[in-house]
């Protein structure tokens, strides 16, 4: 048990300090004139931004200045400007398939991924026999490590003798069509990881919207089935507007894991006549070929598009998301 | 009672005196933090040799820290941020990196000043240390070089009726077996009227981007990276044809669709008796991991009678940072010794003699008159610093569409040479 | 009259009864394509290491090999993994829950300069690829000495470092109306008071969820305690999982893999059912949402 001892000891020291320094932040910004729910608020959240100070804003700002240099993990840094990026739009050979990969995947699984996860969670959220048993084979997938479940789409996924190719045989013969070589012809790479991303209604997403599907009162239904309301009026005028807050949330989670596919790509590892997933070049920049410089450019390229997109979204969240807590004020 | 009183507190003393010299003796070790990438057998196996290096030793303590699971992304992520271990294994792709860049030790002072034999350069097969060498200077040494062997089915020739080739036999032959060992479901073979190509229940040979291409291009005369780095060579008639012979392979019935491989697991589908012919490393010992007559010959000679085979090399290097380099070295060296004793095959000359290895590996007796001829022409790739960037266009340019894609090599290399020429310059 | 309501009474619950079996039909449709990857998972685990490629695949293995899970377990020590597990886990959970709670609310129910910007700032910090900031964060814990230690698994816990959660919990917060603080305030509770007992029992659903999330987090880790533990004193049950990938000439022994795999997944699994009781339809908390 000595192993412990000393870890613990740090980690009941460490919410004392932060719970000190937040105290302090309070008085001073009292005394600079703040109000006083203005100084709560800023030291409610002061233990993220001591984290944010200490342990996340150097390695970004160092990524940021990384992408203008020449660096190879070992020698210093050497400035290069704007290089690393002209060389990226303009000569490499791997940027721009793994920009159009990219994004067309996440195009194509965000809406998925919201409204599927969406309906099962509606579907969950009833009082049926066994519903506990469902919920939880549907989380599942949350649990079971990704090696298996991409283990398991390898086989899956097999043109020759794997089960969907089984199952879409009477759709093929249809259009008069082989089977796809899913994972080896470039043309079904893009198909292949949309179909497993169907996997990823399960889990997570569910369960946060069937967390959220709680607190829409019964009352709000009782009273719009009075009015006769059928089942799609009930969904648009309540469910939506109740649970817009996590809808949103769901867009923005979805759409950063959209872009961030990692694991399963470099477990499954299709054709690379595909392109590869942004994620997969930054880390084969990165740690294969020692080029961090170029990989912290790829790495930023894909973080300044996430956040326009992400900012792009809350612009237009007056129009759709309410607010219990603002809409009263 | 006071004499024993006194006596008792004389032991007393004299065992703790005992003690703390023991205990001084051993503080004077130094701890030597060792990663490697060995999974469960294979760390169980190192554990044992370094339990016993560690009780014959004055100067260290070698601590192993092993773990299959992303290598990579680990030992470089602690050796960039200044808290690596002391010593680690390095293929030798990233030997040639890291030697470059000053993470691993220049050890070619220390070497030549010692007495120990696994520092004897000389000892060493030339081929096997090229990786761990910059500029003439020393940053590692290698612990095994395994040549591509060709370990086939005897049941599997047997029951076609086809005598297993011994020593010189050629590209025409190889096929020849191949085909005679691909069976379609009626029992018909691949060189016979009637063969049904899309019931093949048994494949002569595999294939799925291993064994490298390299191997067939350098046996026909050509080759990939030019001996002074200027150039990639590619697009020569030796090495076109090479490539092409590679290309033709793949898409003959002889060896499974891709989907296939991916499908049942290559080396399980020689395992499983479905595929006649494998090639391996050397050190792969599937002989004795079968559970069917299964022997080791050489790989088969390119048209003109070129032997030549890749040879995988793995190493072991100190980090340039480490507080304690004297006791890494002699670390180093103790380890290189015993698993010479220990892998297949060991890269010194002294060591590879079929006397010695007969003795140190008696159950690979049949093998082990193969893998000795092999390793004498066997090659590493040419690594160097940006290898991995070269790497990188070789197998997504070229390899990819030849082996996933039915890609026609000759069109191909046109386009990517200019491409590998970029990243040697 | 009569009859025609006992008529509509009829055809609503007959068509209640055809929309149940609906419901039914699709979620046990939907429950197979889920459990195939956890049967397959499963029935590797109990088959022999030369079964464990066998073509075509058994689903039931010959002999079943029970015996699998207790090899495996015993192969290395991972009673001691299981305690370090254990360990990391109950920090880490508990600091984040609690941290998270705090900064969540601020968030959602106090308004101060700079506020918006700071909370995009926090969800950047998910945006960016981590192998960018993996070096430099090692190189701030190695500068603390702390490498080796569990701490770089846990002690960050404190500083609310999962923004995700932030994120989900300041949502709901924001769903609750702000009336119901104002009715606390004016019967005289302090506002750590309405935060214990107004609000929290509010999100309940979502500190559950939350829980099982970073508890999951928190077990399943993978390149935190590789890089940081570098030693197997110190590893984590699902780092040791991963020796059984074996080496360069060393096949990976996928039935431990994967028993290894079924055992781990287990706690969640149960705690998630655990859990998941409290999701109850329409719980509806308060008078003041009806």
């Amino acid at each position: 048990m000595e192993r412990f001892v000393g870890t613990f000891i740090r980690w009941l020291i460490t919410p004392v300090v932060l719970v000190l320094i937040a105290i302090g932040i309070y008085h001073l910004l009292k005394r600079l004139g703040w109000k006083h729910r203005q100084a709560m608020g800023l030291s409610l959240i002061s233990p993220w931004i001591i984290g944010f100070l200490s342990f996340i804003a150097f390695p970004l700002v160092n990524s940021l200045f990384l992408s203008f240099t020449d660096y190879n993990l070992f020698n210093k840094p050497e400035w290069v400007g704007l290089r690393n990026y002209q060389w990226l739009f303009t000569k490499d050979i791997e940027f721009w398939p793994s920009i159009r990969l990219t994004l067309s995947y996440a195009a194509l699984t965000l809406p998925i991924g919201v409204l599927g996860s969406l309906i099962l969670a509606m579907l969950l959220n009833r009082k049926i026999n066994g519903v506990g048993f469902f919920r939880t084979v549907f989380y599942l997938p949350a649990i079971l490590p990704e090696v298996a479940v991409a283990l398991l789409w390898r086989l899956f996924f097999n043109s020759e003798s794997g089960l969907l190719n089984y199952i879409l045989r009477p759709i093929f013969n249809l259009f008069n069509m082989g089977k796809p070589n899913w994972f080896g012809d470039p043309k079904f790479v893009l198909p292949a990881f949309v179909i497993m991303s169907v996997w990823g209604i399960f889990g997570t997403n569910t369960v946060v919207f069937l967390a959220a599907l709680q607190g829409v009162p019964r009352s709000l239904y009782e009273v719009a089935e009075l009015d006769g309301a059928n089942f799609l009026k009930k969904f648009l005028h309540i469910t939506v507007p109740q649970i817009s807050p996590i809808i949103l949330l769901q867009i923005i989670m979805g759409m950063i894991g959209a872009l961030q596919v990692f694991t399963v790509a470099m477990f499954v590892r299709p054709t690379s006549a595909a392109g590869k997933f942004l994620n997969q070049l930054v880390y084969e920049r990165g740690f294969t070929q020692l080029h961090m410089g170029e990989a912290s450019a790829i790495a930023w390229v894909l973080f300044i598009i996430i956040l326009l997109l992400t900012l792009l979204v809350f612009k237009t969240t007056p129009a759709w998301v309410y607010y219990e807590a603002e809409a009263k004020r | 009672m006071k004499k024993k009183l006194v006596g008792f507190l004389f032991i007393i003393l004299v065992v703790s005196l005992l003690m703390s010299t023991c205990l001084g003796a051993q503080k004077k070790k130094v701890t030597i933090r060792f990663a490697t990438w060995a999974g469960t057998d294979e760390a169980k196996e190192l554990q044992e040799i370094i339990d016993q290096l560690n009780a014959k030793s004055q100067q260290y303590i070698i601590e192993q820290d092993s773990n299959p699971a992303d290598y990579d992304t680990r030992l470089l992520t602690q050796l960039s941020g200044r808290g690596g271990p002391d010593l680690f294994w390095v293929s030798s792709q990233r030997a040639a990196q890291l030697s470059a860049k000053g993470v691993m030790l220049d050890i070619t002072k220390m070497l030549a000043s010692s007495k120990h034999e696994a520092a004897n350069i000389a000892d060493y097969f030339e081929a096997s240390l090229e990786p761990f060498k910059v500029k003439e200077r020393i940053y590692g040494l290698p612990w095994i070089e395994q040549p591509v062997v060709l370990y086939v089915n005897r049941d599997l020739f047997d029951k076609a009726n086809v005598t297993i080739p011994k020593g010189n036999w050629d590209w025409d032959k190889f096929l020849e077996v191949a085909q005679k060992l691909t069976i379609d479901n009626s029992g018909k073979n691949a060189g016979e009227k009637g063969f049904n190509k899309s019931a093949i229940k048994q494949w002569g040979f595999t294939v799925n981007g291993w064994p490298p291409a390299q191997i067939f291009v350098w046996q026909s005369g050509g080759d990939i990276i030019a001996p002074d780095f200027s150039c990639s060579p590619i697009d020569t008639p030796e090495a076109i044809r090479g490539f092409k012979f590679y290309a033709d392979l793949i898409n003959s019935p002889m060896v499974p669709s891709q989907q296939t491989i991916r499908d049942r697991g290559f080396d399980t589908m020689f395992r499983n008796q479905q595929v006649a012919m494998f090639m391996g490393g050397a050190a792969d010992n599937l002989e004795n991991r079968v559970d069917f007559r299964c022997e080791v010959i050489e790989v088969p000679m390119g048209p003109t009678g070129i032997k030549s085979t890749f040879a995988d090399v793995l190493g072991m290097g100190i980090n340039s940072k480490t507080k304690n380099p004297k006791a890494a070295f002699e670390a180093l060296l103790d380890l290189t010794s015993a698993i010479h004793q220990w892998k297949v095959m060991p890269p010194r000359k002294s060591l590879a003699t079929l006397e010695t290895m007969n003795k140190l590996h008696p159950e690979r007796s049949q093998a082990m008159q193969n893998i000795i001829n092999s390793l004498a022409y066997a090659q590493p790739y040419r690594y160097f610093e940006n290898y991995p960037d070269w790497d990188n266009i070789f197998w997504t340019q070229l390899m990819d569409p030849i082996v996933n894609n039915q890609g026609d090599p000759e069109e191909l290399i046109t386009i990517v040479k200019p491409l590998l020429d970029e990243k040697l310059k | 009259m009569e009859n025609i309501a006992q008529r509509s009474i009829n055809l609503k619950s007959s068509k209640k009864i055809i929309g149940k079996v609906l419901i039914y039909i699709i979620l046990i449709m939907l429950t197979v394509i889920v459990f195939i990857p956890f049967l397959w998972m499963l029935s590797t685990a109990l088959k022999s290491e030369a079964d464990v490629f066998s073509w075509p695949p058994d689903w039931i293995p010959k002999p079943v090999q029970w015996n699998n899970f207790v090899d495996a377990w015993r192969t290395m020590p991972f009673t001691k993994f299981l305690q370090n597990t254990l360990f990391v886990v109950l920090l880490g959970m508990v600091a984040e829950l609690i941290s998270e709670t705090i900064v969540a609310y601020g968030f959602a129910r106090f308004d101060f300069p700079g506020k918006n910007l700071i909370f995009v700032i926090l969800l950047s910090t998910m945006m960016l690829p981590f192998h960018v900031t993996l070096i430099p964060t090692f190189v701030i814990w190695n500068k603390l000495g702390l490498i080796g230690e569990f701490d770089p698994l846990v002690l960050r816990a404190w500083t609310a470092w999962g923004p995700f959660y932030i994120f989900l919990l300041r949502q709901f917060f924001m769903g609750i109306p702000i009336e119901l603080d104002e009715a606390a305030e004016i019967d005289g509770s302090s506002p750590l008071q309405t935060f214990l007992y107004v609000l929290l029992p509010q999100i309940k659903p979502a500190l559950l969820a939350i829980g099982v999330f970073t508890f999951k987090g928190y077990w399943n880790d993978f390149l935190g305690p590789l890089i940081y533990l570098g030693n197997k004193e110190k590893y984590t049950m699902n780092i040791g999982m991963y020796f059984f990938l074996g080496g360069i000439n060393e096949a990976p022994k996928w039935n431990y893999l994967m028993a290894m795999s079924t055992l781990i997944a287990l706690p969640v699994v149960v705690l998630f059912f655990i859990a998941q009781k409290y999701f109850i339809e329409g719980i509806a908390f308060t008078g003041i949402k009806d």
